[in-house]
């Protein structure tokens, strides 16, 4: 049969050449086992994958990196996985992505990919999008775009890249781990890179000034509004938290007006300069609720306000509000806590 | 030996304003500042010229000629020297592309063994510009998020890295890049009268892409910045009524309701 009139109807064919496609992700185990930020990016790789028409690739490295991790990670959405125990050297990572041509290669912006990525665009000269909280694709370029936190978080700057491969770190958190699907097939291939002598890792007690204020349950805030009430109800109150429930995390925390009072160290400052925490019950206590102070506190899952003032703009972005003094009610509450 | 301290002007978070109705943010109220964690970077810095008087400790910042007055405050500070890299290029220049200018101006200094700044800049906060000048410079060590930094004899540095919350020992050898986490001890600031000094007396070395020997058409550009977004607004909760144990009571109540604790 003559097929030639096909020939005319699709055009002359192109001769695709071998250029950058599909989308690489690349994980780290320290450990072990896999971490849950690598997971959270593969699934959204996932996602990129369908609408650019891509396989979705890991790379997988760490001292804990294994075959049966790297059939994991194919349970969770992978296509293909290269993996190698070790920490490759800068100039073999590079090698690897230049062979393996990956249009889009993403890491969670956790330990490991904030120093790799940077390193590895810088040596390509490559685009780069670092703490991503969005990332989507623009058809027409297969671009990458994504939203990037400034000034700690209060805008987004939309970044789009121009230059394969496209780099970016996803911060942890944003995206949900995707099923495990134990049926799924995929290729598994171990790789040699050149492996960098990793020194032992000595991990100290962090200094006693460190507080983690980004890990807490509970977040109990203090502001200048604390004067008459006086800053030791807000510790009565996070023990009163603590004796309820042993299991969660309370952290004492103050805005910018309690650190200048000087009634708590700057290192505890929830603010636009200060921590950004993400608690899941957020308790401002005499707080006005500046736009800078709301910049460090808007992630937590639920606000609760206590103020005397109805009018303070710390209510427009509370869950809960009650509006009374704060030497009346925090005693009720620990009241009704301890009850 | 030489330390280089590479700082930057940023609008001070505590001033600007968002503005919903534009997306955007209002800067015109906003004033200027060294950016803190360079701050720290600097002190450290300076802290080891407290310790060892022959080390020069040089101020460098790359960006538009507004730049001069943190350069100023960190002569004021006690550095050595100051460096502004500013042309019309620099100004536009992309992440990359200042990290390469930095990395040819810290090499035309000789006997640089030590790189410092914050570990990130709080307007962009994308901390890469360690890791970037790591490669530039050829692959020095990076020693990232770190406390505690020390020199250490014989030609290490010394600190506390952070990675995911947990701290780590680290020693690298020289020259090695340095990015410096806050730390609760405050950080020195100028005295007025070395304010005066540093505008009177001291100079700001102005160095530009040309003098440098780069070409400002190998600067790379892989990114462009679109637009400005704004997270949607918080919605607004519910008033709870009532005397304050009435109102406490029913707040827990609700929270446990909720599933919150």
């Amino acid at each position: 049969m003559d097929l030639s009139f096909l020939e005319q109807l699709l055009g002359p064919t192109v001769e695709e050449e071998e250029g950058y496609r599909n989308i690489w992700v690349v994980a780290i185990a320290w450990e072990p086992h896999l971490r849950e930020c690598d997971l959270q990016v593969l699934g959204k790789a996932r996602d990129l994958a369908s609408s650019l028409g891509a396989y979705v690739n890991a790379l997988l490295i760490g001292e804990g990196a294994s075959e049966e991790l790297a059939r994991e990670l194919i349970a969770y959405g992978a296509d293909r996985v290269c993996w190698g125990a070790g920490y490759p050297t800068g100039p073999s990572l590079m090698e690897f992505v230049q062979q393996r041509k990956p249009e889009i290669l993403l890491f969670a912006d956790a330990a490991g990919g904030r120093k790799m990525a940077p390193r590895l665009a810088q040596r390509m000269k490559t685009a780069l999008v670092t703490h991503a909280v969005d990332v989507s694709i623009n058809p027409e370029e297969r671009a990458l775009v994504a939203a990037v936190p400034i000034y700690n978080g209060i805008a987004y700057r939309v970044v789009e890249c121009k230059v394969n491969p496209q780099i970016a770190t996803i911060q942890p958190g944003v995206f949900p781990v995707p099923e495990r699907d134990p049926w799924r097939s995929g290729e598994v291939e171990e790789v040699e890179l050149e492996w960098k002598p990793q020194p032992p890792l000595m991990p100290v007690e962090p200094p006693h000034y460190y507080i983690p204020l980004e890990k807490a349950d509970i977040v109990i805030t203090g502001g200048r509004g604390m004067r008459d009430a006086g800053w030791h109800l807000l510790e009565e109150l996070a023990a009163a938290f603590a004796r309820k429930y042993p299991q969660k995390a309370v952290a004492v925390a103050g805005t910018r007006g309690a650190v200048d009072e000087g009634w708590i160290d700057r290192k505890h400052m929830v603010d636009i300069t200060g921590h950004r925490v993400a608690p899941t019950l957020y308790i401002a206590c005499g707080v006005r609720g500046t736009f800078q102070h709301f910049a460090g506190c808007e992630k937590a899952r639920c606000i609760v306000a206590i103020n005397h003032n109805p009018d303070a703009p710390i209510f427009k972005h509370a869950d809960f509000g009650i509006v009374g003094k704060v030497e009346e009610v925090i005693p009720a509450l620990i009241e009704a806590l301890d009850s | 030996m030489r330390i280089v301290v590479c700082i930057k002007q940023i609008l001070d978070p505590e001033t600007i304003k968002v503005s919903r109705s534009l997306q955007a943010i209002d800067e015109r109220t906003a004033r200027r500042i060294m950016n803190p964690p360079d701050r720290w970077a600097l002190d450290t810095a300076l802290r080891f010229k407290d310790e060892d008087p022959s080390l020069e400790v040089i101020a460098m910042s790359a960006g538009r000629s507004e730049a001069e007055d943190i350069l100023r405050e960190a002569l004021a500070l006690g550095c050595d020297r100051a460096i502004l890299l500013s042309d019309p290029y620099i100004v536009n220049a992309r992440a990359a592309g200042l990290a390469m200018v930095l990395a040819a101006a810290i090499k035309r200094l000789r006997n640089v063994q030590l790189v410092m700044t914050g570990y990130k800049a709080l307007d962009t906060g994308s901390g890469t510009l360690g890791p970037r000048l790591a490669i530039e410079l050829g692959g020095w060590p990076l020693l990232m998020n770190a406390d505690q930094v020390r020199l250490e004899s014989g030609g290490y540095v010394s600190g506390l890295q952070n990675a995911d919350e947990k701290f780590y020992a680290s020693t690298y050898p020289l020259p090695c890049v340095v990015t410096v986490l806050e730390t609760p001890k405050h950080p020195r600031y100028p005295h007025g009268a070395e304010i005066m000094n540093a505008y009177r007396l001291r100079s700001v070395e102005v160095w530009s892409t040309a003098a440098l020997g780069l070409d400002p058409a190998t600067l790379p550009a892989p990114t462009t910045s679109r637009q400005m977004r704004l997270p949607p607004p918080r919605e607004f909760g519910v008033i709870i009524e009532g005397s304050p144990q009435e109102a406490a009571r029913n707040l827990i109540a609700t929270l446990k309701a909720r599933r919150i604790i």
